[in-house]
Parts: C-alpha cells; structure tokens; sequence
C-alpha cells in the first residue's frame, strides 16, 4: 500500500450519488436493498482498493442486506464512502471494517421511520390532498402541484443528504438524536400530517344520502338533519371506523370489499 | 387496438421503473400515470380524471413492507379500458380494485425470480469482482418485475375491452349507481391508513382543527396545508428539548 493518501473525489462519489436511485432495482426478500447499495459502492470501492484482495473484501462487506427510505439511501452511501475511505487509508490497523457495515444497520431502522413518515405519509399526502381532488375535477394543473410536491423535497434530500453524509454525517445525526431535535422534529411532521389529513376527510369522502320521507305535511331529508348535527359528519365516522378496523388488524382489502358492498346495499335499500 | 394496448403497457413499464431505477420519488401513482395513459391514448382530460379519482381511493395504499395493492398495473389498465371503452369514471375504478388485487400475484413471482436468479448471481459476481455483473444483477430485479406488469397490462387492455364491456353491460342500473356511490366512501380507507401512520391521540386536536377549517370554514387544501405547517412550526419551536444538555 503507498503512502500518499486515497481521496474520494467528484469522479468516483459523482457516479455513487447517481446510482442511489436505482436503490430499488433490485429488491430481494433476503437483502432487499442490498444488491443495489453494493452497486452503488463499486465506483467508490474501486478508487479506494487497487489491491484486488482488499476489493473483494470490501465487496462481500457491502453484499448484506439494507433496506431503508430511498430518498435517504444517497445519505448512508455518503457515510458508508466516507468510512470506507478512512479504513481505506488506515496504516496503523485501528479502525475496524466491521464498523462500516454496523454504521449501516444502524441507521437504517431510524430513517426509514422518519423517512416513511415523512415521504410516504407527510409529503405524498400534502401532494395528493392538493393535486388529486383538482385532478379529479379535470383540472391538469393538480397533476403538475403533485409532482412538484413530491420531486422537490425528495431532490433536496438526496442531494443535500449525499454531501452531508459524507462530509460528517454521522456526527450531525449523533447531535440531533442526542439532543432531541431529531424526535421533535419527528413530531412536527404528524402534526402538519394531522392537520392535513384532518382536512382531507370533507374534501375526499363524501356519504350523499338520498332518503327523503313524507311525513304528516313535511318533508324529511336524512341528509338535512344529519347536517344540522354537523356537516361532513359521516365521512368522519366513517374515517374514524376505518382506522380502528385497520389498527385492529383488518386487511384493507377486506375493507375495500365491505365498503364496495355497503355502497351496494344502502343504495339498494335507497338510503345513499 | 393492439397499438393502444402497447401505448398503456409503455406506461405501466415507466411505473415500475420510475420505482427502481429512477429513486421511488412517490410518482408512480394513479395521478400521474393515468395522465400519460390519457395524453397517449388522446383524451388528457378522462385521463386526468380517473388519474385524479383513483389517487384519492388509494391515497393509503403505500409500497411499505407487504403490497396489498399492484397500484401501477391497477391504474393503467382501468384508465387504458376505461378511455378505449368510454367508460366513465366510476366503472373504471370498478376494474381497477380487482385488477390491482390480481396483479400482486405478478409481485410475488417475481420476488421469487430475483431470490433464484439475481440475487444468487451478485453473490457470484462478488466472488468474481466482476463489477459489470454487479452493474446488471442490481437494476435486474427492476427489468424483470416491469417486463412482467407490462405484459400482463398489453394482454389485459387488448383482450379486456370486448369482456369488459360485456360485462359492463350485465350489471344492473341499480348495481351499478351502487358502485357509483360505493366509490364515494371508498376513500375513507385511504385515511385510515393515513392515520396509522401519524395518528396518535395526543395529537386528535389537530386532527380535528383540520377537519373544521374545510368543513365550517370552507378552507380549500391548499389552505389547510399551510394552516399544517404553521402548527406544526409553532409546535415545533415551542416544545423544549427533550433531552437537554448538562448545565
């Protein structure tokens, strides 16, 4: 091995940062994102092992299993790259390479609880509780609101995580763990999520009720006295009954299934 | 007929890729995908539509852990039948539930591929430190998995329209405003499962402010998003750390 220290440069990490976003290319049940992260690695891994032994070591060390949010699987890489050059140019035998793969694993479960939650649950869902119900009014401008919603935090992240994980990631997170601003942050995205879900109920269900009586001289319309109790109040219990059903384990498609039906019935019956 | 089949089966191959291949940034979704479907198959508006309609029934459905449903293949093939077919809005959500259930079969076969073929071939390449071969096996799983969708989509959307209007045609009126009106209430599970993943009852008072805001105060979503992301600063800012430092 010589002396002179091996960097990473644009060359190598340019080439990582662009095969972030094949993370899903390959999914397995067994190493789920794995084969794509060790493909990931390769252009960074061949800069730094010349000597074909040290390669294949480093090869089989990235063949494990990984799994977390994609648009965070740039930040890791910026870490594992980092860590990799600093065993790479380790002479005196003190870091462990054991390290690199446990750094992996452990952060993997945390982002993918705040990365779900954020993308999948906060993000998408602001996106689609704006650009779906223009969108299903024919309005095209809420299909582009949806991409942009969703294209430009995730840009931003993956580029912005890929430097920071690099350049020290593993500090900045340690810090904000340890600090709590990372739970409360955490936090604050199910309440914006709350908020905006909570919002969505009026807009996205709706339970029109057809039954109208004749009685005694008047006129009553099941929908009438149910607004007066309070507007939007049976997509709300609906919702509501949605969700206990799913926290108690019910599969959605037997719930797709029940729905489908009690439109059918209650239509039958001439109530919706 | 078979050229139009192809166009959708074109899009059902960009949703499975724009998941593998192109990061998973969240558009590979009925909005977005029955909008091409729609600009390809000449009726942008229907497509935008359903695109818009399915999006809000499957808002909850999400690729975390098990897929309960093939959305992609879902939304092409009802958009593509439902404009090839002039169906409207509602009978196409009708085929597309079914067919997103049926097309997680395709899923699972294709799991089963990666962890016979690919998965054992990087092993391989490993050893080797071919790094060509790594290149292939880790976007394999993805051309495999969108070949396999899209085949089913060509098949589905040329040998469906006659079936599907067939029987279309047999279900009763009454059945049918059924559907209509089922596919109404069908979005309540895409906020169950939404709750499941922010809902906590520590937080049901924001829940409920952003139920009112367009209930009595006839706020539009954009609105109640900022609404959301003022409470969510003022939380934010004003919570203490939880876990301050020695002093």
């Amino acid at each position: 091995m010589s002396e002179e220290r091996i960097q990473l440069t644009k060359k190598e990490l340019m080439p990582v940062f662009w095969r972030s976003y094949q993370a899903l290319g390959c999914y397995s049940y067994d190493k789920q994102q794995g084969i794509p992260y060790l493909r990931a690695m390769v252009p960074a891994l061949e800069k730094l092992y010349p000597d074909q032994d040290r390669f294949k070591e480093a090869l089989r060390r990235h063949n494990t299993m990984f799994n977390t949010t994609c648009a965070f699987v740039p930040f890791c890489l910026g870490i594992s790259c980092a860590m990799e050059e600093e065993y790479a140019n380790d002479t005196t035998g003190t870091m462990d390479p054991e390290s690199i793969g446990a750094v992996k694993i452990a952060l993997m479960g945390p982002l993918a609880g705040i990365g779900d939650s954020f993308f999948w649950g906060t993000f998408r869902l602001i996106a689609c509780g704006i650009g779906a119900p223009m969108a299903a009014e024919g309005n095209i401008i809420g299909v582009f609101l949806y991409l942009i919603l969703n294209l430009v935090p995730s840009t931003l992240t993956r580029w912005y995580g890929f430097k920071l994980g690099y350049e020290g990631g593993r500090q900045f997170l340690a810090r904000i763990q340890a600090d709590g601003t990372l739970a409360k942050l955490t936090e604050a995205s199910r309440v914006l999520a709350m908020v905006v879900i909570g919002g969505m109920i009026p807009q996205i269900v709706k339970f029109p009720l057809a039954l109208t009586l004749e009685m005694g001289g008047g006129t009553f319309v099941l929908q009438d006295v149910v607004n007066q109790i309070m507007p939007n109040l049976l997509p709300l219990l609906l919702s509501i009954t949605v969700y206990r059903l799913i926290m108690k384990g019910t599969k959605t498609n037997v719930i797709i299934f029940a729905l489908l039906a009690l439109g059918i019935i209650l239509t039958l019956l001439g109530i919706m | 007929m078979v050229f139009k089949a192809f166009l959708v089966a074109l899009v059902a191959f960009y949703g499975r890729v724009e998941q593998g291949w192109f990061g998973q940034q969240m558009i590979a979704r009925p909005i977005w995908l029955c909008t091409l479907v729609g600009l390809l198959l000449g009726d942008l508006q229907q497509g935008v539509i359903i695109g818009g309609t399915l999006e809000l029934i499957w808002a909850g459905v999400v690729q975390v852990g098990a897929t309960p449903t093939e959305v992609v293949t879902g939304s092409t093939v009802a958009c593509g039948l439902a404009i090839i077919n002039n169906l409207s809005v509602a009978e196409a959500v009708t085929i597309a539930i079914p067919v997103g259930l049926l097309a997680t079969v395709l899923n699972e076969l294709n799991g089963t591929l990666v962890m016979m073929t690919w998965s054992p071939m990087a092993n391989a390449a490993v050893e080797e430190c071919d790094t060509k071969k790594i290149w292939w096996c880790g976007i394999a799983g993805e051309l495999t998995r969108a070949t396999l969708l899209a085949l089913a989509t060509f098949i589905a959307v040329s040998a469906g329209s006659v079936a599907v209007n067939a029987v279309i045609d047999a279900i009763p009126d009454k059945i049918r405003l059924g559907l209509q009106n089922a596919s109404k209430i069908l979005p309540a599970i895409g906020i169950g499962v939404l709750m499941q993943f922010a809902f906590d009852m520590k937080y049901v008072g924001f829940f409920l402010l952003g139920f009112i805001l367009p209930t009595y105060m006839g706020f539009g979503s954009v609105a109640c998003a900022f609404v959301g992301v003022v409470a969510a600063l003022i939380y934010f800012f004003l919570k203490p750390n939880q876990v301050e430092e020695d002093d």
